[in-house]
């Protein structure tokens, strides 16, 4: 049977969230077949035992109802966004794709040739290339390398019998989490019967790698790519995880560091020196230990000294860590837009899947730890868990004068030109 | 009692209450300096969203001033007589509050989503910033540096972005609406003090706004706030608008711009109705029945039949001037933009010779009805939709009519519509070419 449902319920709405989560993503995908999990995903959505994939499409349309699909190394996902009338229809029609039943060869390659096709498009997007990039970069050697969309070599090796076996791997009972969040009616047996009954009861072993270790050192990753006016700036290094008993604590740090447009990086970025639209810092959780990075987009003329400034801004943080006034401001901030995260029933039942998923602190506990942080406990996670020495930096831009900057700093630089396929 | 104790431009009207889905009422009132005032109780949360909404856009600018408004709304977070520099964000984050701004072409707004003990601070704070607002010259030239930044992510490094200012550009050789938002970027590098000085007493006026209070509030308390800290502007003359129509276009526009990417890109824009036109609902169901989803018939037709497009996209501009229908398509690799833009046409023609089925047209209906009530899930996104709809039209509940207006729509309305607008004279067709360049030139990978 499916675990107990996360329920959250809003009589007002007249649309109901959906969302099936299994425990694995694409840290699933067979050897060189990155972006299997993906189309295994896409494909389900497509193919129906009963009904051809053009038929499938305009049924969800009659229903009102939405089906997207997310892939993250960890989790997959199926998001189904519905009109309350249709529910129980919809519900039983995502049932019903579970199962590879109707998977037709024509059709996954159909498919195949939209993810590629879709891949190719995203190279329009710097911001995306140069985080692949620095995923890459960050996870050398690691399980994690290897990126949940895949690439134009992956995609295309990737065959049914990948599919079957990844969805042996994840589509199952034990590794499912369900939660429906809106108007919906009272009894819910219906729905859940026909969502357990389609799913294994058991997924075949898929392991988790361990931790990440970042080899010692600094070094720049540079993407070439023509006629930038801007240049695209990541620096990261490890981060924190859930399991971490400091979690809360770096998460403090990392908010009054790079989390708010008031916060250090945007007022020296932004405001003061006009350095970058936006600037931030980022610290994903989960049961995994994933990186801590910041980021910007500076004009070519200002990246290298913006790179420079970001630098001193994060050593200055594991050095130093927080002032007093940081602290308050912070914890201040964090306690009062807390209720933001909580103040729909699709928040509410996001966060509990978060907490399911990816081991998330439930707010209780969350606004506990966040209380009691103190000046000295956040700047001794600051100081224990991040570093300024060892970190993966990517510049995404044009070669010339940046290149030449890049090139004049002490940093090992590692140089990819940008491919169009 | 508010009156009673109110300054001397702060009097409240009552206008009138309407029905904003089950059980809510839009409540309306009018402040003596002409400000507007739209309150929604919603308990759900005890948090509020406070939107400001002003009635001036791009649109309101004039060659070698574009994007003024735009940087305006940049330096609204600057500095307010009385407090220092980037108090406005600071005391924002101290109270745990969301805040953002946007500008377009026919508005400028700011929101915020707060607890709501917050809301009288944030009442000060938002009606300072109308009233007593202070630019000056570093603040300003660290802005203009911002948004040249914003300019070359969301433009000049930007496939789409550069595509799109190309097509306004080419659809409107007289109105506004042919200059970007974000303005071109010799203007943005020329604006000075005097600008700003003269566009903020023109258009940043209490008679020019609307403001919309939506969440866990005490109407009365709301008011009382409203009024006091409101109540000391006066209205201003606001500028006579002297926008020149766009004349009617005759023969289709081509325009074509070589940029790195990897597929040939073709923009479409066929001339819109305006928002507050009755055609606009229908043709906002026609692009959603040509582009919406999977089942849609240009994706049909183009991304899975023909196979000569990855991806098809439509919108139908929501301006209170006619703006644009807008069509991307993403060509796939290897094939030309001439074979692509035939097969639009000839998809295009078989619906311009019959009309939709009855089927499409449910379906359609209801994928428009999910996205509709989507909007709606938020205090912050209700109070986006009633000050979207009153800054431009005067119909707070707008986003509910329109659904009611979508009910109505049958298959002879949508031919009606195809029929009237899209037509290939009318048009402008904006191709990207992807741009040849010699990877060899780039140096080889180096070794860590």
């Amino acid at each position: 049977m499916l675990r107990e449902p996360i329920l959250e319920f809003d009589p007002n709405l007249g649309l109901c969230h959906l969302t099936l989560a299994f425990d694995r993503g694409s840290i699933a995908d067979p050897p060189k077949k990155e972006g299997a999990t993906l189309l295994l995903l896409r494909l389900m959505r497509r193919c129906h035992p009963d009904m051809t994939s053009d038929e499938l499409e305009a049924t969800w349309d009659r229903l009102g109802a939405s089906l997207s699909v997310d892939v993250t190394r960890r989790v997959a996902a199926l998001h189904l966004t519905v009109l309350s009338r249709h529910l129980a229809a919809a519900a039983k029609l995502l049932s019903e794709v579970l199962q590879p039943s109707n998977w037709s060869s024509s059709e996954f390659e159909r498919l195949k040739q939209e993810a590629l096709d879709d891949w190719l498009e995203s190279l329009d997007d710097d911001a995306t290339v140069a985080r692949r990039a620095f995923s890459r970069a960050f996870f050398r050697g690691h399980a994690y390398e290897r990126l949940s969309g895949g690439d134009s070599v992956s995609l295309g090796s990737v065959t049914l019998e990948d599919l079957r076996l990844v969805h042996g791997q994840i589509v199952a009972q034990d590794r499912a989490h369900l939660a429906l969040s809106g108007t919906f009616p009272k009894r819910l047996d219906d729905v859940l019967s026909r969502l357990s009954e389609q799913l294994s009861p058991l997924a075949r072993d898929c392991p988790l790698p361990e931790d990440h270790v970042l080899a010692p050192g600094r070094r720049i990753h540079f993407v070439t790519k023509p006629e930038r006016t801007q240049a695209q700036i990541i620096i990261g290094c490890p981060g924190t995880r859930a399991s971490d008993e400091d979690m809360v604590d770096l998460h403090i740090g990392h908010t009054a560091f790079g989390g708010t447009f008031g916060a250090r990086l945007s007022e020296e970025v932004r405001v003061k020196r006009g350095w970058s639209y936006g600037a931030y810092s980022h610290l994903p959780v989960d049961r995994t230990r994933q990186p801590f990075w910041c980021d910007a987009a500076a004009g070519i003329d200002d990246a290298a000294p913006c790179l420079q400034l970001m630098l001193e801004l994060l050593e200055g943080l594991v050095a130093r860590g927080l002032s007093s006034a940081e602290l308050a401001a912070t914890k201040r901030y964090l306690k009062n837009s807390h209720p933001f995260s909580l103040d729909t029933a699709a928040k509410r039942a996001g966060s509990r899947i978060e907490q399911a998923l990816h081991g998330h602190l439930p707010p209780k506990d969350y606004l506990e730890r966040l209380e009691a942080a103190s000046r000295d406990s956040v700047n001794d996670a600051l100081g224990r868990r991040l570093s300024s020495r060892d970190v993966v930096i990517t510049v995404l831009g044009s070669e010339g004068r940046l290149l030449e900057a890049l090139e004049a700093r002490e940093e090992p630089l590692e140089i990819e030109a940008f491919k169009r396929d | 009692m508010v009156n009673s104790d109110a300054p001397l431009h702060g009097r409240l009207t009552f206008v009138r209450s309407l029905a904003f889905g089950e059980g809510a009422y839009i409540d309306e009132y009018r402040m003596a300096n002409g400000l507007e005032i739209l309150l929604l109780q919603d308990a759900s949360a005890p948090v509020i969203a406070f939107h400001t909404w002003f009635r001036v856009g791009s649109r309101h600018e004039r060659p070698g001033k574009t994007g003024l408004a735009h940087l305006f709304e940049h330096l609204m977070f600057n500095e307010i007589e009385g407090l220092p520099p980037g108090a406005f964000d600071v005391k924002m984050e101290a109270a745990g509050a969301d805040n953002n701004a946007s500008t377009w072409l026919d508005f400028t707004q700011y929101q915020e989503t707060f607890p709501k003990r917050h809301l009288a601070m944030v009442v000060e704070l938002e009606a300072r910033r109308m009233r007593s607002l202070v630019v000056r010259q570093p603040q300003l030239d660290c802005e203009k540096e911002v948004v040249k930044n914003e300019r070359r992510l969301r433009v000049e490094d930007d496939v789409e972005g550069l595509a799109d200012e190309l097509l306004y550009k080419t659809a409107f050789l007289r109105h506004p609406y042919g200059w970007p938002t974000i303005g071109w970027m010799e203007d943005i590098e020329a604006f000075d003090l005097k600008d700003t000085e003269r566009f903020y007493k023109q258009y940043y006026a209490p008679n020019n706004a609307s403001l919309v209070v939506v969440g866990d509030l005490d109407q009365r308390r709301t008011l009382s706030l409203l009024s006091r800290h409101y109540g000391s502007m006066a209205a201003s003359e606001l500028p006579l608008e002297r926008t020149e129509p766009e004349p009617p276009q005759t023969e289709e526009r081509r325009a074509r711009i070589e940029l790195t990417t990897t597929t040939f890109k073709l923009l479409l824009g066929y001339p819109a109705p305006a928002l507050g036109d009755a055609d606009h609902v229908v043709a906002t169901l026609l692009v959603e029945l040509m582009t919406g989803g999977n089942a849609s018939r240009l994706h049909r037709g183009l991304v899975r039949r023909r196979r000569v497009a990855s991806e098809v996209t439509g919108f139908v501009g929501p301006h209170l001037h006619p703006g644009l229908i807008e069509f991307s398509i993403a060509v796939r690799p290897g094939l030309s933009e001439e074979a692509a833009l035939s097969a639009f046409d000839e998809e295009l023609q078989t619906l311009l010779n019959d009309a939709a089925s009855e089927d499409e047209l449910t379906r359609a209906k209801n994928r428009l009805e999910l996205s509709i009530r989507s909007g709606l899930e938020t205090v912050d996104g209700k109070a986006s939709t009633i000050g979207f709809h009153q800054c431009l039209l005067r119909r707070p509940g707008g986003s509910l009519e329109r659904l009611e207006q979508l009910a109505l729509v049958d298959r002879a309305d949508l031919l009606r519509v195809a029929r009237r607008y899209l037509r290939v004279a009318a048009r402008s067709v904006v191709t990207v070419v992807p741009r040849r360049f010699d990877e060899s030139r780039n140096p080889a990978t180096k070794a860590v």
